[in-house]
Parts: structure tokens; sequence; C-alpha cells
């Protein structure tokens, strides 16, 4: 199984743990995603240590400026991911996740399904199928 | 191509890559590879690296195994051209420290750090350098100030990566494509560092702020050329201005010759190949550090001390008063060998910082480890920073070996280092001896001293400094199978040289008296550690100027080794307001060396105020115009009986100024008869002796008998020495204070030692008032590091709860938690890819 981590900060250690230790089993390939907006995921690596800590491999990839959802739907294409991982930023005044831009646009977007899962800390796109 | 037209094309390339890693860094790349930032990179790297067993998780060597010829060619040819960088770049220098001691090294390390290979010169730095990239990556440098094509970097602090302060780096990063695909370094002992103090390890500085200037990890240059403001800044800071210029020619003639010859390899090999082989290089010196181990030594504990002292009571000249007290550096250490060749070096029972500048950093520990192990354990394999990843350290925090703390001195971090080892040696050397490697077998090095060090105006009326690298070639220990090579190297530069006399006067307003070898300073043994050598110098044309010595004193730190006797230890000699400006004109006699301190010989030729102290270490005085300055130089421990030497080869050390003929028969029990008085040898000694063989024989049979006669049971002895600590009736303050530190520092040493003596659970030292406060002040100074985001090679002494496992240590374990009752190095999960 593969699994796209979007980063949209390098305090999203909750919700990387969280996806590590819950979503993905070790062994599994993992992508982290860096979004533009995020300088270096250097200290969130460095803290969650996830293949000493949770067995999976992984890569890091940083997004280019000016992305839109189509890039990372081609990247997702790429790799045959079969989820997409995105930390909870942002929640509503009853602590419910709000659901950002970004992951509406995925879940809009024409040539990616799949389903949606909120857990404690991440939202989780799984059994993604792709389209034309 | 004309060297200017080479350094325009250097610079104008540079601003070509650099436009490359800007448009990378527009499209949110890093300058790491596949658009990863460094830090990015390193983070995975140490990620991989722990959780596989392999260096970035490399289990297979495919570019070694593919065509093992073509790998070995391609790391010959990289190592090759540092050394040649290195033998090229000597000669920029001004200062005999380089050209004629070789104090210069360069390293070639991956982008995260890791150094690849190195060249010849001071090795310690094999790692010292890794650090100080690892700090800046960590700390986030390629966001500011940046990493780009072209930068120079500086550093010399002990708390980044350095030994101490005086080993100047510089660091330049190579790209490649808009990769930053390794690092280049060089690294030289430069003359003053602009201390409180002349030279380049002043001794009378309490902290940080007496040790001279230090540059933090810093960017001082862009398109290989140096800021105007850097240029303006660092000459002003050190009293030899122009040697440093010419020193940081030197080392980036040696970085740049390095570069072009990496991007040569690329160009013909292509930057995968490069890359490939700068992992492998690694990995593969991690292997082959570890299967030495396996093969060299037996797996277990080997515990050991040393001891050395810095006595600063009553010295003028100290910075601050509450630094005027003696210090006895302890240094219980311990190696851990696993059953899988991995080890680790622990000083787990190490006193506390002091308010001197012999205090420590982990790089400096960890580099001087490596320069030990590349000259014993891994001299035939590639030498570069996959020891440091089958090697872990246990620095006690707060300890002399680990201060974390910036306010600390560490301008002479070597002479308690040095001494720390003295054990490391022999514990090697326990273990070669169990496998049977007779022939690697060594009693250790000598403590690296005297350093001759001053300043002041000079005989061209300038403002100068000195430092006498003589100190590179001191005696070695024996060895098993041979004697200890006589005045050859230095523990921290095997190339070691003691420099032409009239090198050294060149730049030093010290024109030599007289050198040759010291008789009596090779520790005595059936092998006998290797002689150490003098020079007596005195002061010529010079105003203002300062003078001081510094070494062990009292103490020897090198044992010896399997009955052996440790080496000489130090002492200070030098003379003031001398008559030997008259002694010339008048062609009367004057001394020339101190071959026989006990003699007399030099009080009977020479007036003046004469200081003649057991100690080693002396804060700055003046000295005029025909001032004298005993330069001794070390020798090395022994090895084996003196009873069992051979009295032919005790005639020989004789004739060769090794002994003293009146102490062949205290320390050999060799007797000898001097048969002439005019002989020359090729050597200070004058005469010739022969052996009695029978009166030597029987003289040996006496000694064996007093031996017997003196000789205690253990038991004896241990219920007097019992008594002595426990009563603590004849222990000075200084050895008690000591102790209390150290016991102070660990729970585990002072179980350790209440335990071993039967003491009570709450026996402590009773100090002095001033040795308690000392302590209390010190303990209650806290912690100043200057690192806040660790690698995962700090960890273990970051007293964190993962630290790697150990075989046993102190008195928790005991030989019963060996895995069973025949442990060896059998094959193991984690180790089945390796060799």
């Amino acid at each position: 199984m593969t699994t796209i981590i979007i980063i949209k900060s390098v305090d999203n250690h909750s919700s990387v743990r969280e996806i590590l230790g819950s979503v993905v089993d070790a062994g599994e390939r993992v992508h982290f995603l860096r979004l533009p907006t995020v300088q270096c995921l250097g200290s969130l690596i460095q803290e969650v240590n996830p293949m000493i800590n949770y067995g999976v491999d992984y890569t890091i990839h940083p997004l280019p400026e000016g992305y839109d959802v189509s890039t990372l739907v081609e990247f997702a294409t790429e790799f045959d991911a079969n989820r997409i991982c995105i930390g909870i930023s942002d929640r509503t005044l009853t602590g419910k996740a709000r659901i950002d831009d970004l992951t509406q646009s995925i879940l809009l977007h024409d040539d990616i399904s799949g389903d949606f899962v909120v857990g404690e800390h991440a939202i989780i796109l799984e059994e993604l199928e792709y389209g034309d | 191509m004309s060297p200017s037209d080479r350094t325009d094309d250097r610079r104008a390339e540079a601003r070509r890559e650099k436009e490359a890693v800007r448009e990378k860094r527009r499209r949110g790349e890093g300058i790491g590879w596949n658009g990863r930032t460094l830090r990015e990179q390193l983070a995975e790297l140490e990620d991989k690296t722990e959780a596989t067993g392999h260096y970035c998780g490399l289990s297979e060597l495919t570019l070694k195994n593919g065509d093992p010829i073509r790998y070995e060619q391609l790391y010959a040819r990289l190592r090759g051209d540092l050394v040649t960088a290195r033998e090229t770049s000597k000669e920029v220098s001004a200062t005999p420290i380089v050209e004629q001691e070789g104090e210069l090294c360069y390293g070639l390390f991956t982008p995260e750090g890791d150094s690849i290979t190195v060249s010849t010169g001071i090795i310690v730095h094999v790692h010292t350098m890794s650090e100080a990239i690892k700090f800046m990556i960590n700390h986030d440098y390629e966001e500011s100030p940046g990493i780009e094509p072209g930068d120079i970097f500086v550093n010399n602090d002990p708390h980044v990566g350095d030994v101490h302060p005086c080993d100047l780096m510089t660091i330049i990063p190579i790209f490649h494509d808009g990769e930053l695909i390794a690092w280049v370094g060089g690294v030289n002992h430069v003359i003053d560092t602009g201390a409180i103090g002349p030279g380049s390890m002043n001794v009378s500085q309490a902290s940080r702020f007496g040790d001279g200037a230090y540059y933090t990890a810093r960017k001082i240059g862009e398109n290989f050329e140096l800021y105007n403001s850097w240029k303006k800044e660092y000459p002003a800071k050190t009293r030899t201005p122009n040697f440093l210029k010419l020193d940081e020619r030197t080392r980036m003639t040696g970085c740049l010759m390095v570069r072009q010859s990496v991007k040569a390899m690329i160009d013909e090999h292509g930057v995968e190949t490069f890359k490939q082989l700068a992992r492998e290089a690694v990995e593969d010196g991690r292997r082959g550090f570890r299967s030495r181990i396996k093969r060299t030594m037996l797996p277990g504990t080997y515990r050991g001390a040393s001891f050395v002292d810095a006595l600063y009571e009553g010295q003028e000249n100290v910075t601050r008063e509450y630094a005027q007290e003696n210090h006895i550096m302890h240094a219980p250490s311990e190696l851990h060998i696993r059953e899988d060749g991995t080890f680790q070096v622990s000083f787990e029972g190490a006193n506390k910082w002091g308010w001197h500048p012999f205090n420590c950093t982990p790089a400096a520990i960890q580099g001087g480890i490596w320069v030990m192990l590349t000259q014993t354990v891994i001299p035939n394999e590639l030498v570069n920073d996959g020891a440091y990843y089958a090697c872990d350290f246990h620095l006690p925090v707060g300890s002399w070996a680990n201060t974390q703390n910036t306010e600390t001195a560490h301008a002479y971090a070597w002479h308690f280092l040095v001494s720390a080892w003295a054990p490391l040696w022999q514990h090697l050397s326990r273990g070669y001896f169990a496998r049977g490697f007779w022939e690697e077998i060594n009693a250790g090095n000598a403590n690296t001293s005297n350093w001759l060090q001053g300043g002041g105006i000079d005989q061209f009326d300038r403002l100068h400094a000195v430092n006498s690298f003589e100190s590179a070639c001191e005696g070695i220990g024996a060895r098993y199978v041979e004697d200890g090579e006589p005045h050859a190297s230095a523990v921290w530069n095997p190339e070691g040289d003691m420099g032409d006399a009239e090198a050294w006067e060149m730049v030093e307003p010290l024109p030599f008296l007289g050198r040759a070898v010291k008789p009596n300073t090779g520790g005595v043994g059936r092998r006998a550690g290797g002689a150490g050598f003098e020079s007596m110098r005195t002061v010529k044309d010079v105003s203002r100027w300062l003078l001081y010595e510094m070494g062990n004193g009292y103490m020897t730190s090198d044992g010896g080794l399997f009955g052996g006797y440790p080496a000489a230890s130090g002492y200070l000699l030098n003379a003031r307001e001398t008559d030997l400006e008259e002694r010339f004109e008048n062609q009367e006699d004057y001394p020339q060396h101190d071959l026989d301190p006990e003699s007399g010989d030099f009080e009977s030729k020479i007036d003046g105020e004469i200081t003649r102290r057991p100690e080693g270490i002396s804060t700055p005085k003046e000295f005029d115009d025909y001032g004298m300055y005993l330069n001794y130089l070390r020798g090395g421990s022994g090895l084996g009986d003196p009873l069992e030497r051979d009295p032919e080869d005790v005639l020989s050390d004789i004739h060769d100024g090794y002994v003293l003929p009146r102490h062949a028969e205290d320390a050999y029990g060799v007797v000898v008869e001097k048969v002439d008085g005019e002989a020359k040898h090729n050597s200070a000694v004058q005469g010739e002796w022969e052996l009695d063989e029978e009166a030597t024989a029987t003289r040996r049979r006496e000694m064996r008998a007093e031996r017997t006669e003196e000789a205690q049971p253990v038991s004896e002895w241990y219920d007097e020495e019992r008594e002595r600590i426990r009563t603590q009736n004849d222990l000075i303050d200084d050895i008690k204070k000591t102790y209390e530190s150290s016991m102070r520092m660990s729970p585990q040493f002072a179980a350790f030692f209440r335990d071993f003596w039967d003491l009570s659970d709450d026996f402590v030292f009773d100090l002095s008032e001033q040795a308690q406060k000392s302590l209390d002040n010190r303990f209650d100074s806290g912690l100043r590091p200057m690192w806040d985001s660790h690698t995962r090679g700090h960890k273990t002494w970051l007293e964190v709860d993962d630290e790697p496992y150990v075989p046993y240590t102190w008195t928790d374990r005991s030989i019963q938690d060996l895995s069973g009752p025949e442990s060896t190095f059998a094959d193991r999960e984690r180790a089945s890819d390796d060799d």
C-alpha cells in the first residue's frame, strides 16, 4: 500500500503520528508531500522518525510553487497511491474538523475518488481509484 | 589558463550554479537531492540508518559489488586528490606548524555532513567538520544565511564541531545542477587565536571569554570571494594576522583543489556514480570498522582510568581569583565491545568541568577517538564517518568531557583528551593480545607536551606570537614486538616531525642552544617506550615577551602495559635575567641541555633566576633577551617487565642517549662500566660503556628477591588503602575534590566507589571550604548548550532513555550477563548482510 501525507505545517506532529500509527502499516510506502508554504520537513522527520518508530519507508517531495489540485492528483496517480492523508488544521466551534480548500478540491476532482474518513488529527482519503 | 583566469571562471561558474539553485528555490525545492532540503535529507538519512542498521539503509553495495576494481579506483582517486591538496596547499602557509609539521587536514563530506574520505594530517578532524556541517544543517542555515554555490563558511567553535579554537576550518559546498552533492573542508592549527595570552592555546583563562576569537559556523564569503567585512574583522583579532591570512589561503587552496577533483570525477563518471560512491564508502567504512573489531577484539567491557594534573594554585596571571585552584582530570573509561562489532566509549564517572582551558566537547572526544582508531584499529580500512556509525559515546553532561556550557574554556582540550585516551589504547591492546594480534599491541602514546608558547614584540619589532610544534614529535609507546619509536610523532598527527630548527628560528625569536634525545623519558620495560627529546632555547631581540609552559607535570597519564613503566612525567625549567650574554662574550660554558636534571649541570653553567618545578603548566611570564627555556617533549610508556629487557639493548640505550648510565641498574638491573671517556656516538652521549654480564645476572636476582620481600598480598594492600580513604588522613584536598566531583557527577560511580572500598552508603569526602565552594559553584552553574536541534548521534549523551545497549557497566551488571558461556561474534540478524 502507498500513502501520500500532505504536510501543511511542520507542527503537524500529531496528525503524522496518527497516520503512521493507526492508518499505515509497517513496511508500507509513504510519500510526504511538502506544500510550498512549508520551508522544510526536517524538524518534523527528526521528531517523528517514521522508519525507526513506525517501520515505513518514505520519500519527501516538495510541491512546486503555483501548484493546483491537478498537480497533486497527477502525483498520486504517478505513485499509484492508495491513500491521501492531510492534517486537520481548522475546526468548527464544536470541535469538528473543517474541510479546507485543498481537501475539498481533491474530493471534487474528477480523476480521483475514494472513501472519506475523519480521524482525530487527520483526514484520510482511502481506497482511492483513478478515473480517465 | 592563468590563475586569475581560473579564478574568474570559477566565480562565473558559481554565479551560474547559483541561478540554478535560486530557480529551484523559487519552485519550493531545497538544495538537497530530489528537491529536498538538507535538513530533510539529514533527518531521513539518520532515520533510515538507525532503523536498518546500514548507512542510509544501504544493505547492498551495488557499485562496489558490481565492479570492485572500479570502486577502489574511484575511492583511491578521491583520497589521493585530498592528499595532493594537502601536500600542495601546505606550501602556501607561512607557519612551520603547517609547512613543517603538516598540521593541516582536508575532508570530503556527504551533503549530510558525513566524511567520505579524509587526507593525511590532523585526522582528529575526520568528524569535527562533520559536526560543524550538521550544525549548519540542523540550525536551518539553508534558510538563513543561505547555502549557495561559491559560499565560504568558517568554524572554530568546539561546541559546534571542533577540538579547540585554534583549529580553524574553512568549509565550502560543492554543487552540481542545482543540488548540493558534497562539502569539502580544510582545517589547520593557527599560531594565535587572539586570546588573553599569546599563542594558540593560552592557559591562564578561566572561561571561553579568554580563549580567543570564536567563529561559530558562519558564512564569510560568496562567489568564492571573502566578504570585505570578514577580511577586515579576523586579522584584527589575532597577533599574527599575516600568518592567519596565509593559513586561510592555504585552506581555500586545498578546498578548491578538492572541489575541482570532485567536478572532474562527475564530468568523467557522472553525478549518479559520485553520489553512489559517497554513500557506499561510508557504509563500507562502517562495515570495515565492525569487521576489524570483531576480528581483533573480544566482546565485553574493558575498564581503566587515567588522571592528569593542571595546577593553578599560586600561579600568577590567572584571570580570575576563583580559578586559582588545582585540577586533576579523572577519566574512568569503559570500552564496551558488543558482539556485533560496534562499541561504546563511556566516560561515566568523569569529574566536573573546571575554570581552565582543558575542557572538552563531544566533537573533541569523538575526534580523539578517531585519531586513535585510524592508527590502530582501521589503518587498512576506509577512514571516514563509517566508524562514527559503528560507535556511540557516553559522555556525561556537565563533565570535563562534555560541558554543554558555552562559558567553558577549551583552548587546550588536548591536555585532557590525550590523557583520557591513554587507557583506551591499552584496552585495544588487551583485546589484540587476547586474539593473538601481538604485532598490533602498543602501550600508548606520549602525553603530547611541552607546548612552548608565547609572544610579544619580536625580532622584527612586530607584535607576534609563537607556538612551537616540536610537540608533534614525541616518543611512542612500546610495542609488544619492538621498542617504541623515539621522538617520532604525536597521537594527533602520526606524520609528525620536530621541524628544522632553522625553520622555527625564522618565526620565533628563540635561538636554539641545543637539541638532543632526552634520557629517561621513555617508560622502562622489556620493550622500552620511545624516548622524548628536548630543545634548549634562549630569547633574543624582544620586548614585552611572554613565555609559558603547558603539559603534564606531577602526573603521567600514560601507564605502562603488562608490567612496563609509565613514561616520565614533566617538569619546568627556565631561567630569566641570566648571565648568558656575558658567557657568550667570554666564551664560557653555558647550558645546552638538561639531560640529567638531578646532576646540577644546568645550574652550574648559568646564573640567574632559575625556575625548576615539577609542575607542567605555567602562566605567561615576561622574558628578556638571554632568558632560557627548556622545551621538553615527552616519551612513550613501556611494556613488559624491565628485568626481562635484553641487557645488550640497555647498553645500546645508554649509547643512544635513551637511558642515563647510572639508571641502567636502578631501572633494568643492568650493571655497566665506563671504559672510555672520549668515544662519541650518534647522540649527545660521550663515552663508552661495557656490560658486566655476571654482575647484571646477580643484580637481577637480587632485585627479584627484593620484589618478593616488598610484595604484599592484595588483600593487605586493599585494607591499607581502604583505611586511608575511610579516614581521609593523608589524602590531599585536590584528590578528595576530584573524587567527590566524580561521585557527585555520577551516582553509578559513587555506588561503585563505595561498594569497592566497602564504605558506608553516605560516605563523602571532607573538603576544604574553598574546594567545597568551587564544586558547588560549578555544579550550580547549569548548562548553556549550543545546539538547539541535535542529531541522532548525540543521543547517547543527551540523557535519553533509549541509549544503545551496552553489555554491562559498573556494578549494575556482571560477567554473568554475557549471552552465553561461549560468547562469540556469532551471526546476528542485524549483522547478516555485513562482511
